[in-house]
């Protein structure tokens, strides 16, 4: 029996575990542009019942209720907070997404089937063929393949993710080309593959694309990047209770192994 | 044989019982919608009382004569958790009495209907609002799947209506059950309820909150002290068994020596 409580204390531990990583995680994350926090969800494990409720008693009363002891905790999943970062001041080619949306980045990656990641992390930059990239160290080009090659002046990225190109000299804007933003029914079941890039999943549906500011869609606010959106107080204030609560776990399995020993002891 | 016995070992089974229960309290002490549960036990009734004797002068002995402890039923404490919030708009909370409902697979692949305080949700690929544990949908005032756009903003009243839009396009089961002693836990911080039980339900007289979730329930230094002195009891039970066992030994080798 005090196997049972063992058992529940370890579940506990490995559960308070992993939240712990996550946590961890989400604090590593505090300054990645277009990070975005995970939670661990916790959802208690079956009960076995020592006796069934409904059952007569001698004096032919049923039990009103049964006899359940509990077996622990798991943790059922993690899940994405996909609540917007703070628009924070960058370079130029920055682009921050008001409200709803991903950009398209092209991946070679057996975990995204499509060749199509997505991202909040909206820090672009210019390959030396000109391509508008992801500025991390895989320079990733943006799917819509954008180039932009030949003198430039300077490069407009207006709120529809319309990219307008101001040649030396000239007075008009030339067509860029367009940014295609993607959206999911369930963002929550995107599947994460680092570098702030996530693939769509069976969970998350296929992407519902379409421009900036139409439907569902945010606007583009050029010249920003969205900051991560961790908070590190919560996430502080979370380490600090599961930190306690997988103590109190480990005072658990010492209380149950006290009163094995003692149970052992009987017989001298 | 010594009745000593049967009664200390009574009293190591119950406070090992007590300890299990306290134990789960404990590993659930940060999950969401988590009610604690008391790990009841009741004295046995007295050898006169339980063998149905008659009250006689010569049965006194028997009426003093206690017969140790019995397991109870389990009782969960329908206390409030901490409301934290967490802005994510398909949290909910729940403030005051009430449940919500979840679909699931039930014996021999048939529908059932179970109840949860654990209100956090999210949509599955074709727009269906689910809870995050498993994936199970969450019902509305019909028993029905709730399907949503994924592209509105999604609010959710103090009465579980969901509006996208400025639009009412559902409206969450929110029940609150009477007889909570039926209540059977069915782990996935959900319960079953009886159908008999299921008939004195009634519109919850709570309030949903938005972007926040329920807390786990359970009083950590209550569980951790539940824990600490079901061991102590076992400890005294167990001292109790070695005391008439060693008051056996000394029948066995001082009383009954032939000299």
């Amino acid at each position: 029996m005090a196997i049972i409580s063992l058992q529940s204390a370890a579940s506990g531990m490995s559960a308070l575990n992993t939240a712990l990583d996550v946590i961890a995680n989400n604090l590593a994350n505090v300054n990645t542009a277009g990070f975005k926090a995970s939670r661990a969800n916790f959802q208690d494990l079956l009960y076995i019942e020592r006796s069934q409720p409904g059952v007569r008693n001698a004096n032919d009363d049923q039990r009103p209720t049964g006899l359940q002891v509990g077996l622990g905790v798991k943790v059922s999943g993690t899940e994405y907070d996909f609540t917007a970062g703070n628009p924070i001041k960058g370079n130029k080619l920055d682009i921050y997404i008001q409200g709803n949306g991903f950009l398209r980045v092209q991946v070679e990656d057996a975990r995204s089937p499509s060749g199509t990641a997505y991202t909040r992390a909206g820090q672009l930059a210019l390959n030396s063929d000109g391509e508008l990239v992801l500025a991390t160290d895989q320079g990733r080009r943006l799917a819509d393949g954008i180039t932009i090659d030949g003198d430039v002046e300077d490069i407009q990225i207006d709120s529809s993710g319309r990219v307008l190109i101001k040649r030396p000299g000239v007075a008009e804007l030339e067509d860029g080309g367009q940014l295609t933003l993607a959206n999911f029914v369930n963002p929550w079941g995107l599947s994460s593959l680092g570098e702030n890039l996530f693939a769509d999943t069976d969970a998350s549906g296929p992407p519902i694309e379409g421009e900036a500011g139409t439907d569902s869609f945010g606007t583009i606010l050029q010249g920003y990047y969205e900051s991560s959106n961790v908070d590190p107080t919560t996430e502080l204030i979370n380490m600090i209770r599961v930190q306690r609560a997988f103590e109190m776990n480990s005072n658990t399995i010492r209380a149950a192994d006290e009163v094995l020993r003692s149970v052992a002891q009987l017989r001298r | 044989m010594n009745y000593g016995y049967a009664i200390g070992a009574s009293g190591v089974l119950a406070a090992m019982h007590r300890q299990d229960v306290a134990a789960n309290n404990l590993a659930n002490v940060t999950t969401t919608g988590f009610k604690m549960d008391l790990g009841a036990t009741v004295p046995r009734e007295a050898a006169r009382v339980e063998d149905g004797l008659y009250n006689l002068p010569s049965n006194k002995l028997l009426e003093r004569l206690g017969a140790g402890v019995l397991l109870a039923p389990t009782r969960t404490v329908f206390e409030q958790g901490p409301i934290e919030t967490t802005g994510k708009p398909l949290d909910v909370a729940i403030r005051g009495d009430g449940f919500l409902a979840v679909g699931g697979a039930g014996a021999g692949g048939t529908q059932t209907v179970r109840y949860t305080r654990d209100g956090r949700m999210t949509l599955d690929p074709r727009g269906i609002l689910v809870s995050v544990t498993d994936g199970s949908p969450v019902l509305d005032a019909q028993n029905n799947a709730i399907r949503l756009d994924p592209g509105q903003k999604i609010a959710i009243d103090g009465d579980g209506t969901i509006r996208q839009g400025g639009r009412e396009v559902a409206r969450l089961a929110f029940v609150d059950i009477a007889d909570r002693t039926a209540l059977r836990k069915a782990g996935a911080n959900r319960f079953d309820v009886p159908a008999a039980a299921l008939a004195s339900s009634a519109p919850a007289r709570g309030s949903i909150v938005q972007e926040a979730i329920e807390g786990s329930a359970v009083d950590p230094i209550r569980a951790m002290m539940a824990v600490q002195s079901a061991a102590n009891a076992v400890s005294a039970s167990l001292r109790m068994m070695s005391m008439h066992d060693e008051l056996t030994g000394r029948a066995i080798s001082q009383l009954g020596r032939i000299s």
